[in-house]
Parts: C-alpha cells; sequence; structure tokens
C-alpha cells in the first residue's frame, strides 16, 4: 500500500513538473525549415526530399519536375530574421514575430537585388507549412516552401 | 598568444605532457595558448565557420585532457592534436545533423563584412580594396572545393607539410596529395580569373 | 586550365612551391623562372594563395580562453556524475522504475497533443500581402488544407 501511494505521488509530481515547466521551456525557439525547389515541365523527377508535401503541389501545379536546390534549416528567436539566399539574385527572409494560439505569426519577404518584391505576414499552424511562388528560375519557377516549429 | 601565461621552461613538450598528466590547470592553459591558433585555422579551413571551429577545437582540448594518459608521445602532440582536429572536422557534419542542432544561418554578407572590415595599416586605399576583394573571391571560391581537397590545401597552407607527412596523416599516397593540390590551386585560379 | 609553357606543368609548378621535386629538377625549375614571365607569374599566383588564406584564417579565428575552458570540462564532469546518480536512484526501486516508464509514456504522448488538439483550418492563414506583381492567389489544397500564394513575375 505504502509503495503504490509512493508510485503514484511521484508519478503526480513528476507530470505536475512537466506541466508547469513547459511553457518556460517552449516557444523560446522557432524553428524554421525552407525549401527551395525548383519546378518546371521538364522531365517527370521528384527529389526525395519533398516526399511530404509532393503531393499537396501536385493537386495545384501542372509542374512536372520539381528538384530540391536547397534545404535550410534555421533556429530562429522571436523576432529575429532568417535569410536565405536564393538564385537569380534573390533572397528570402523569414522573422517569426510571435505566436496567436497556436500558429506562429511570420513576416515573410521576397527580395531581389535587395529591394522587397513580395511581402507577406501569416499565421502559420505549428509543425505545418506554407508555400510560395513563384519566382521565374531557368525553364519554370520557384517554389518556397516554409514550415516552422515551436516545441 | 599572450607570452606571459607561457613559461619558457614548459614549451618543452615532453615536460607538458607530464604535466598535463598530472592534471596541473597551468599546463592546460599553456597547451591551450600553445596550440589553439594553429587548431583553429585548421579547422576553420575545414569547416569554413568561425562558430564552428571553435566548438571542434574545445572539443579537440577537452578530449585530449580527458585521454592524456593515454597519450604514448610515439608521435608528437602536436601530430596528435591535429589528427583529432581533423577528425572531429570530418565527423562535425555527423554529428551536427544526430544532435538535431539547427543554427541560425548568418546573413552572409553581414558575416562577410565582419571578416572582411578589418584593415591592416596599408596606404594605398586602392591596394587594400583590391586585396580585400582578391581575399573575398579567394574564400568563396574555397568554399566550392570538394572537402577532401580542402584538406590537403589547409594542411599545405597552413601547417607548412610535406606530401609524405599530408599522406601519413589522411592515410592517403603521396602521389594523391600532389594532385589534390594541383587540383585545388588550378580550380582556384580558374574561379578567380572567371570572377575577374 | 592550359599548360603554363611548353616545358613544365601546373603541377610542377606547384611540386617546385612545395619542394617536393628532387634538387635537380628543382634547380632546372628555378633557372627556367628567370626566363619564363607565365611560369613565375604562376608561382606567384600560388604563392599569394597560400598567405591570402593563411592570413584571412588566422584572422577569422576566434579565442579560446583555457579557465572558462577548464571550467566547461569541470560542469561536464559534474553533470555525467548527476546522470548517474540519478539513474541509479531510478533503477534501485521497483516502484520508482514502474514510475519511471508511466513517466516516459506520458512524455512521449504530450508531444502529440498538440496534433490531437491543435487548430483546425488551413496550413496558414494570410492575414496581409504585398507586392507589385499584378495576379496574386491564395489557394488551399483540398486534402490536407495546405495554403499556397502564388503569383506571377509577368
Amino acid at each position: 500500500m505504502g509503495g503504490f501511494i509512493k508510485t503514484i505521488l511521484i508519478l503526480s509530481g513528476i507530470s505536475c513538473f512537466y506541466f508547469f515547466t513547459q511553457p518556460a521551456v517552449a516557444k523560446s525557439q522557432v524553428l524554421t525549415d525552407v525549401k527551395v525547389i525548383h519546378a518546371s515541365t521538364g522531365t517527370r523527377y521528384v527529389d526525395q526530399g519533398l516526399k511530404g508535401i509532393i503531393s499537396e503541389l501536385e493537386s495545384v501545379f501542372k509542374y512536372t519536375s520539381y528538384r530540391l536546390l536547397k534545404d535550410q534549416k534555421l533556429n530562429l528567436n522571436f523576432n529575429q530574421k532568417g535569410r536565405v539566399n536564393l538564385p537569380g539574385e534573390r533572397a528570402l527572409v523569414v522573422i517569426p514575430t510571435d505566436m496567436q494560439g497556436k500558429r506562429i505569426r511570420y513576416q515573410i519577404n521576397i527580395q531581389k537585388n535587395n529591394h522587397s518584391i513580395f511581402q507577406t505576414r501569416v499565421l502559420l499552424k505549428n509543425n505545418s507549412s506554407i508555400t510560395i511562388g513563384g519566382p521565374q528560375f531557368k525553364d519554370g519557377v520557384l517554389l518556397l516552401n516554409i514550415s516552422g516549429s515551436v516545441q | 598568444m599572450n607570452n606571459q601565461e607561457l613559461n619558457p621552461e614548459i614549451i618543452n613538450e615532453q615536460d607538458l605532457v607530464e604535466r598535463l598528466k598530472k592534471g596541473q590547470q597551468w599546463a592546460f592553459n599553456t597547451l591551450v595558448n600553445t596550440y589553439q591558433e594553429r587548431l583553429l585555422k585548421i579547422a576553420y579551413g575545414i569547416t569554413l565557420n568561425r562558430e564552428d571551429s571553435m566548438e571542434v577545437v574545445q572539443d579537440v582540448f577537452i578530449t585530449v585532457f580527458k585521454n592524456i594518459q593515454t597519450f604514448r608521445q610515439d608521435a608528437s602532440l602536436a601530430t596528435w592534436l591535429r589528427k583529432i582536429t581533423i577528425n572531429q572536422c570530418l565527423n562535425w557534419k555527423r554529428k551536427w545533423k544526430r544532435r538535431f542542432r539547427w543554427n541560425h544561418e548568418s546573413i552572409d554578407s553581414e558575416n562577410d563584412k565582419d571578416l572582411f572590415k578589418e584593415s591592416k595599416k596599408n596606404d594605398d586605399p586602392e591596394m587594400l580594396y583590391h586585396e580585400k576583394q582578391m581575399e573575398k573571391k579567394l574564400m568563396g571560391a574555397i568554399k566550392t572545393l570538394p572537402e577532401k581537397i580542402r584538406l590537403v590545401l589547409v594542411l599545405n597552407a597552413f601547417e607548412g607539410l610535406s606530401y609524405e607527412e599530408i599522406a601519413k596523416t589522411l592515410n592517403i599516397k603521396r602521389g594523391t596529395v600532389s594532385s589534390r593540390l594541383h587540383f585545388a590551386r588550378k580550380n582556384l585560379i580558374a574561379l578567380l580569373e572567371l570572377s575577374d | 586550365m592550359k599548360k603554363p609553357c611548353d616545358k613544365y606543368t601546373a603541377e610542377d609548378i606547384s611540386r617546385f612551391i612545395d619542394n617536393e621535386l628532387s634538387r635537380d629538377q628543382y634547380h632546372a625549375v628555378a633557372q627556367h623562372l628567370i626566363h619564363c614571365p607565365v611560369c613565375s607569374r604562376l608561382v606567384e599566383r600560388y604563392r599569394s594563395i597560400s598567405s591570402v588564406i593563411n592570413d584571412h584564417a588566422a584572422q577569422a579565428v576566434l579565442r579560446i580562453d583555457p579557465v572558462k575552458l577548464k571550467q566547461k570540462i569541470v560542469q561536464q564532469n559534474s553533470k555525467e556524475t548527476f546522470s548517474r546518480n540519478i539513474f541509479r536512484f531510478f533503477t534501485k526501486n521497483i516502484y520508482l522504475k514502474l514510475a519511471s516508464i508511466a513517466a516516459i509514456v506520458i512524455f512521449s504522448l504530450l508531444p502529440f497533443q498538440g496534433a490531437l488538439f491543435g487548430p483546425t483550418g488551413p496550413s496558414a492563414i494570410v492575414k496581409y500581402v504585398d507586392t507589385d506583381f499584378a495576379s496574386v492567389m491564395i489557394i488551399e489544397t483540398q486534402k490536407e488544407q495546405h495554403t499556397i500564394i502564388w503569383f506571377s513575375e509577368t
């Protein structure tokens, strides 16, 4: 009996500890993953790294070839700028600004020659992604898949 | 290196190793101060990242400190340190992925500005600008070299090792060292000419 | 890259500057350089590569403080000792073992609470768009409600 009570007390103690400390540990860093994809109508090809999103892209676009040019992982604090260089003198700038409920608010900018050509603010579901496209590149376009995760 | 921290009597390698084995803090300071710049340059040449190279070399010193008792002195301390540094650098990328350490990517142009803004005393600003441009282009070109080629170049340029010594350090043939160095130089010149 | 001159290859020059030729070969090349501006230039360029990257690396690297590093080692050691003691503490008592297993099960389920009780709706809600491009579309895929913002540069 005494052993059983001990177990229950320990279990409750650990659970309470976890629940009360979790908010302090979480949300300090936003893991942002940027995939730079070259989509074109060339020979059928899908990069292995795009397995998770290809069906969604193919349900919308008529492109037949999807090449993963870059997969950049950024570990950002809130209001910290992350920058991904893109082909064609372009760059993608992402800034997670804060949380709204379980969504991460991002400011996303696409620049060409250091001038902003596209700007958006989105509320991204935690552990989800958004795709933005498409600046022209070679015989197709660039698709930028941005995912965010706050632990 | 701060010469005041170095006791001239202790530069003798055998003595240093014995004091390290005894766990003397003073010997550890000497070890770090004596070798850090060399190892940091090697690590930087391989990883091409200041923060990573510092972490690697810190790990090297920690490894040496913890394993100094097993050091048999059949090779020199410098050789041992160099080999550990190279192995740590080569394992660094694999470790990085395993730890899920997602590094914040520095904004390239700002990072470059930091590294290239330090100017030596030079009366000719045009000459200085030209030198800095050359340095920038060269470092950009070096990033494009395959790691195994860059490794040979780093050991040659930073450590002044002979082909034989490089071959022993990396477990490759002397002829391979020669061809890799030749490849590195040839490609760097070609890339520099392309960007002119 | 073309052969610098008819007599020597670029690899010969590379080995020359590294002192990896035989004594006779070395002297022959050294003599040759006096009269061959192409090979001389190559020697100069190869040497400058080493010197430039050396200088750059020397300036680029950060500095390690041995005292702080030693403190880090001490901290690491005490963390290792602490983890070992915790491990021993939990494996000693059967009830503690069971409690640990239960705790692990709870911890492993907790990350999924987000998926179970997270927000529904599209993967991203677009609050604001600003661009010079004429056509911008916001699309949501049918299956996963994945949000796509599409613009055309033309």
